[in-house]
């Protein structure tokens, strides 16, 4: 076969979370393009029924499904609804997640458990009970938006106005979800590996519609090895990696993406 | 553009060093097969012709160039004929490092031979050729690691197969591998500030040549449960070496069927 076919996605049902904007969108219209039939679970369905209707124009294969990734029925919901309707699911990819009110270093304990429930349990609980049903099929592959914060601290520089002290770009369940998210992509991968399924994660860095304001974007930009944040094409050629064939000996691993921020 | 199209190699030139060694005829055939034009540079002419002979046996566009990789004005010749026949450099997979000296005990002058011939001959090449792409102000570097670029040989793999441990546990294996990882990231930032990148991949080793004994080790701790074929490192080298990945610079990739992630 030759190698570009391998990337397609042609003929696979594939599920994502909070598809309906900034990465995750991006993620929804590659893996339409490459012939994905794609289910979107997503809480926001106005927002999410907009980002479908652009897909179906350009040809794609979306259908939209209200989910709440913070409520057990709602994601056994999601799964028996795919299943009913396609038998299969070959890829997950895990693009939810919450901020609560947004208090960073001060964030009340009730936020840490709201963000928490969502962000890891619910992510938990999604990617276990896909991953038994692709566990079953003897194929799938699972990819999990991690961040660059799931592996290295804030830089507050990037947000200073002045040089004083900050405490609202510290929140905390962030980082501490995208790391576990990390290691628990290590872990499901080590479990289900057996059986033919790969989980991966990717770790997207900045993206430029999502941070306008000009003194960020000059610091950010700094701070990377490409001299930008990323677009919205940027992520959509990893996700169909990880999603394919194309990476058929890659498991339990994390892909930076994020124009060498971590790595400077 | 669909996102698919952003893989294709078309219209970009493509140089690979050590086409001979593992990986390097599937790295080969993958570069050509997402449609770039391919210069095979080696020091091993006979094996590096039969790799292009097969390429262009499947109609694809393969030339090879003889050259020295311990010597600086053999590296530039090589280079320059590469840009006098195509023009640019798009892409440059270094595949360089295949013989590493034999088990813990070889001699100081065979380790300095492989360092100067490996370590030596990639960062020269790697300096000029990363000049064509700063000048051109594109192209992707991508250097062939391995899995012992960043964990050490299972020393249990080796209890009933013995003989692999003169490869595994060659003395200079793991410094050199593992010096790319960071060496990526040197490179990138660098090439970064011209618009064009570098990231490594760390594959396994291939099933091929490998004893039986160690081949059921391996695959007992890979996640997957088996051993690489070539087929496996195909998607990573395309990605890598093509627009689709054009926001990932510096990173380690592992092509290891989960190794070390467990």
């Amino acid at each position: 076969m030759n190698t570009l076919d391998r990337f397609s996605l042609k003929g696979k049902v594939a599920i994502i979370t909070g598809g309906e904007r900034m990465y995750g969108k991006s993620s929804s219209i590659a893996l339409c393009d490459a012939g994905a039939k794609l289910y979107m679970a997503c809480p926001f369905v106005d927002q999410a029924e907009a980002t479908a209707t652009e897909i179906r124009e350009a040809g794609g294969d979306i259908t939209v499904v209200e989910f709440n990734q913070g409520n057990e029925e709602s994601i056994r919901n999601l799964v028996n609804l795919v299943m009913e309707k396609e038998g299969r699911i070959d890829v997950l990819v895990n693009a939810a997640r919450v901020i609560g009110k947004g208090k960073g270093w001060e964030t009340t304990m009730e936020d840490m458990e709201f963000e928490n429930k969502v962000n890891s349990v619910g992510f938990i609980m999604l990617t276990r009970l896909v991953g038994d049903i692709m566990k079953k099929q003897g194929s799938g592959s699972i990819i999990s938006f991690a961040s660059m914060m799931g592996i290295i601290g804030v830089e507050p520089y990037n947000y200073m106005e002045s040089q004083e002290p900050r405490t609202d770009c510290f929140g905390h369940t962030y980082f501490f979800s995208k790391s576990g998210l990390i290691s628990f992509t290590r872990q499901a991968a080590s479990y289900y590996g057996p059986y033919g399924v790969r989980v991966n994660s990717i770790g997207p860095g900045g993206l430029q519609s999502d941070r306008t304001a000009p003194d960020f974007v000059e610091r950010y930009n700094k701070h990377t090895m490409l001299g930008r944040l990323a677009n919205d094409e940027d992520v959509k050629g990893v996700i169909l990696f990880l999603a394919s064939d194309a990476s058929s000996y890659l498991t339990g691993t994390n892909i930076q993406m994020d124009g060498g921020y971590t790595s400077l | 553009m669909k996102t698919l199209d952003t893989f294709a190699l078309t219209g970009k030139v493509a140089l690979l060093t050590g086409p001979e060694g593992a990986y390097g005829k599937a790295i080969a055939f993958a570069l050509c097969e997402a449609g770039a034009k391919l210069f095979l540079a080696t020091r091993h002419p006979a094996e590096a012709n039969a790799v292009a002979g097969e390429l262009k046996a499947a109609g694809y566009d393969a030339s090879v160039i003889e050259y020295d990789p311990t010597c600086q004005e053999s590296i530039t010749k090589m280079r320059d004929a590469v840009v006098s026949a195509a023009g640019r450099i798009d892409v440059f997979v270094d595949n360089n490092t295949n013989d590493f000296t034999t088990g813990w005990d070889a001699p100081i002058e065979e380790i300095a031979k492989v360092l100067r011939a490996y370590e030596m001959g990639t960062i020269v090449t790697t300096k000029l050729v990363g000049d064509v792409m700063a000048q051109q102000k594109s192209g992707s570097i991508i250097f062939i690691s391995s899995v012992y670029g960043y964990v050490g040989p299972y020393t249990s793999a080796f209890f009933e197969a013995p003989a692999d441990m003169d490869w595994a546990y060659s003395i200079d294996q793991s410094y050199i591998k593992g010096a790319y990882v960071n060496y990526a990231r040197q490179v990138s930032s660098y090439l970064g500030q011209f618009g064009a990148r570098a990231n490594t991949l760390c594959p396994a080793p291939l099933a091929s040549g490998l004893s039986e004994p160690f081949k059921k080790h391996f695959s007992i701790h890979s996640t997957l449960r088996r051993l690489p074929g070539e087929e496996d490192i195909k998607g990573a080298v395309v990605f890598l070496a093509s627009d689709a990945s054009a926001y990932i610079a510096g990173v380690t990739i592992p092509v290891d069927g989960g190794y070390a992630a467990k």
